[in-house]
């Protein structure tokens, strides 16, 4: 199986004022191509940290390696990053089409990408600004930003969060088709049932620390970790009674 | 038997529009934030609202808490006008209707003490009386009497939260609106919330309106289900039967996208 | 609050210091601002000395008398009578003093031989306070019609707007010069002190009521001030507990910015002579000698008092730049 990236004690932080903050580690975990890994914790466990040290984005973020190594078995190049707010992720300057076409110049890709994540070209033409899209559609668009680059790793940080539920399950069913065609992916979340159908491993984070790792639905079943134990039972399942 | 003397709030064909404006010159589109809504709400019973963005469920609670007025239709309360009870005898309504905010990083003054912050809605009651019912209200939430010299910068988002549960709680309310309360908190802290909340329901006979976009959440807690989208209820019922035999096609697709768990 | 920057401390010192100076001005000016010396007319900047002709070193300094003369110009120079020393006494009803012929002028004299240093002192008294009772002023008028506007809007809100726009439209000078103009030449001098600080408060309460009005927008829509009509508080008490004490920052930093300009428009009344008159002394009447060339450039120690106008704005300026910078980091 070959791998996509290893993780060794990597430990990260970010500069505040004179000191260095500890925002993750020290972490190990590995990623294997063609994998559905999913990067799971509650907010300040450094889940987007790392996630943003294996892009090379951290440095933008006014983040740094502290200690540690991120070894990569691919290119940069191959990898794509799907951010958090659909909203404040596109540039309202520039029309959707453009920004595509920063991505890949072959209008006829551009067009065979847009139909896969499902953009209703007939009612949003490439000549359109982010501003007259919805949320969904923005997300749809930098989805479809992300698999212009022809990735062999896909980063999600919390893709859906900023979406309604209905959009989210049509956004989470297209990452699992996206996934099929052999493109591994990376989820950043803390809401963990998108994880339960659609990623064959899972981290769990806690602190900066790793709290636990395993196959899942092992893990769900059979949490080792008590906080990883509690982090399910919190999940609030639908409820018929009383 | 459920007769009018347990009706606490009434709304009729209630709407609530805004005009948004496109330009300098333009009038703007008129668009209905609550769109023509008709329910009852009874006392001591604990309902769940579930709605998507803009589906009006802010809104709704901004009528029922009587500081958004509604545009068309009538809302009463325990049978008498809203609007006319707060312009006369507004204490008699704030008593027993309370509200908890969404955002505990906004809805609490952050540089007031929480002993400050508890005491303002009771401002006008003898010292004696207001000393014993922060206190109450603040074990009542599980937060020690220390809390009270605290500050909410200094606390985390959960606490915070309890803070503004407290404070909805020091009025001795009969009914707690609740608008999306932990939709900013931790998943951890969140289960946490929702237990306290039912234990409240349990000691005190509260009855509370759940808000959110949660559908599982809401289920958690709530007896009655009433599904919005677009400004309008589209679907009300008790949580069995809109669970497992919704009227909706709406209410399908919430039920449906709802991610598999456990 | 965070740590405070070396000008802060500059700046805030050399405030405090002036203001004890009009303060305490009857311990430090060494002369009553109204004592006059004709023959001392014009007279530059008394030398302090540390050592004599003979070269011995004092540790006490003094001064030497001076003999009014004419240069060939007829020019008055002031020559100094080595003769005799008189020391500087230093002591607790005044700061510093001089026996007999010695005089002790540290910024020169004026044409009636007035210590301009005195004068500078107690005419800080009137300058400082009335710009600050004006900025003061306008920063009050400001909050409250900005609060009242922002809070209610609908009709308040277009009629406060419209009446402060009207008053920022209004040059403030000619608003000044206008309303004293139509008043009697002879107000008594309590009475121009009182309408030169209305009239600095009515040109200035305009712009601070917008940027209120704008800052209430939003305070308003916060869940604090919500939850608290949910709690029964009334308007009243929302905009007294809630909303005024979040305008405070802004407050503080617009009336510190605003006081220079309130100093300079003093100043131009006082100097065209419509503002405070004789025998009281304010800075802008202590620059009215300043305006002819002549004394510029054969007394230029006349000026001294706009050194202080301009140190004082410098301060006031940089106060409210960190105090800006301040409300922007917390």
């Amino acid at each position: 199986m070959k791998k996509i990236f290893e993780i060794q004690k990597l430990k990260l932080g970010y500069r505040i004022g004179k000191q260095i903050v500890k925002a993750a580690g020290p972490v190990d975990f590995d990623m294997a191509e063609g994998e559905c890994l999913g990067l799971i914790g509650e907010s300040g466990a450094g889940k987007s940290t790392l996630a943003l040290e294996i892009l090379g984005l951290l440095q933008w973020k006014g983040g740094l390696r502290i200690s540690g190594d991120l070894r990569l078995y691919i290119s940069r190049n191959e990898m794509a990053y799907i951010p958090q707010d659909p909203h404040a992720a596109l540039d309202p300057l520039f029309s959707i089409g453009d920004q595509l076409r920063e991505m890949a110049r072959d209008r006829r890709r551009v067009e065979k990408v847009l139909e896969k994540v499902r953009l209703p070209l007939d009612k949003i033409g490439l000549k359109s600004y982010p501003h007259e899209l919805s949320g969904g559609m923005k997300q749809r668009v930098l989805i479809a930003m992300a698999l212009l680059r022809q990735p062999k790793l896909i980063v999600a940080d919390e893709p859906t969060s900023s979406l309604d539920v209905t959009l989210q399950a049509e956004i989470m069913a297209l990452f699992r088709e996206i996934q099929r065609s052999g493109i591994a992916f990376l989820l950043v979340t803390h809401q963990v049932p998108l994880t339960k159908n659609f990623c064959q491993r899972a981290i769990f984070m806690r602190s900066g620390s790793v709290v636990e790792q395993g196959f899942l639905p092992e893990v769900f079943k059979n949490p080792k970790e008590a906080y990883t134990k509690a982090l399910i039972e919190s999940v609030p399942r639908l409820c018929l009674y009383p | 038997m459920n007769g009018d003397q347990d009706i606490l709030f009434q709304l009729t064909g209630v709407s609530k529009s805004y005009r948004v404006r496109q330009g300098i010159f333009e009038r703007g589109k008129e668009f209905n934030a609550v769109d023509h809504v008709s329910l009852i709400l009874r006392r001591g019973q604990c309902y769940g609202l579930v709605g998507e963005s803009g589906s009006g469920k802010t809104t709704l609670a901004g009528l029922l808490a009587g500081f958004i007025e509604p545009t068309e239709g009538s809302i009463t309360f325990q049978n008498d006008l809203l609007g006319k009870i707060l312009k006369r005898n507004p204490l008699r309504f704030r008593r027993k209707v309370q509200m908890v905010f969404q955002n505990p990083y906004l809805s609490l003054e952050p540089r007031w003490p929480v002993r400050k912050i508890l005491d303002e809605g009771i401002r006008d009651l003898g010292a004696g009386d207001r000393s014993m019912r922060i206190e109450k209200a603040l074990g009542l939430v599980g937060l020690p009497l220390p809390y009270l010299k605290r500050k909410p910068q200094e606390l985390s988002g959960g606490e915070r939260q309890r803070v503004a549960i407290a404070r909805a709680l020091v009025m001795e309310p009969e009914f707690l609106i609740l608008d999306e309360p932990t939709s900013q908190l931790d998943v951890s802290i969140q289960a946490q919330i929702v237990a306290l909340l039912k234990q409240l329901r349990t000691s005190l006979q509260v009855g509370l309106l759940f808000i959110s976009h949660d559908l599982a959440l809401v289920s958690q807690i709530a007896e009655t289900l009433l599904v919005f989208n677009q400004g309008k209820l589209i679907e009300e019922g008790g949580k069995r039967s809109v669970i497992l035999s919704p009227a909706s096609p709406y209410t399908r697709r919430l039920l449906d996208s709802i991610p598999e768990w456990p | 609050m965070k740590s405070k920057s070396l000008s802060f401390y500059l700046a805030a010192g050399f405030v405090l210091v002036l203001m004890a100076g009009a303060l305490f001005a009857d311990w430090l000016a060494p002369y009553p601002p109204q004592e006059e010396a004709r023959n001392h007319s014009y007279h530059p900047p008394t030398p302090v000395h540390f050592r004599d002709k003979e070269g011995h070193f004092s540790l006490k300094p003094f001064v030497y008398a001076t003999q009014p003369s004419y240069d060939a110009y007829l020019r008055r120079l002031y020559p100094e009578d080595v003769s005799t020393k008189y020391f500087l006494r230093f002591g607790w009803l005044k700061l510093v003093s001089v026996d007999g012929p010695g005089r002790f002028y540290l910024l020169g004299t004026d044409s009636r031989g007035r210590d301009l240093l005195s004068r500078i002192l107690y005419g800080a008294r009137l300058s400082l306070s009335m710009a600050l009772l004006g900025a003061g002023l306008a920063g009050m008028m400001g909050l409250l019609a900005g609060s009242v506007s922002g809070y209610f809007g609908g009709k308040v809100d277009a009629l406060l707007m419209r009446l402060a726009e009207f008053f920022i439209m209004i040059p403030g000078l000619y608003l000044l010069l206008a309303l004293r103009s139509a008043l009697p030449p002879e107000l008594g001098s309590k009475q121009v002190y009182g309408l030169i600080v209305a009239v600095l408060g009515l040109i200035g309460w305009g712009s601070v009521a917008r940027v209120i009005r704008g800052m209430v927008f939003t305070i308003r829509e916060r869940d604090f001030i919500l939850a608290a009509k949910v709690l029964g508080r009334s308007d009243l008490e929302i905009l007294i507990r809630h909303i005024f004490p979040h305008t405070l920052s802004y407050l503080a930093i617009v009336i510190s910015i605003s006081v220079p300009g309130y100093i300079l428009g003093e100043a131009a009344l006082s100097i065209l002579g419509l503002g405070i008159q004789e025998p009281d002394v304010s800075w802008g009447n202590l620059l009215t000698e300043s305006l002819a060339i002549a004394h510029l450039r054969f007394h230029p120690w006349i000026t001294a008092p706009a050194i202080f106008i301009m140190a004082t704005s410098l301060c006031f300026n940089r106060l409210g730049d960190l105090l800006k910078d301040q409300s922007g980091k917390s």
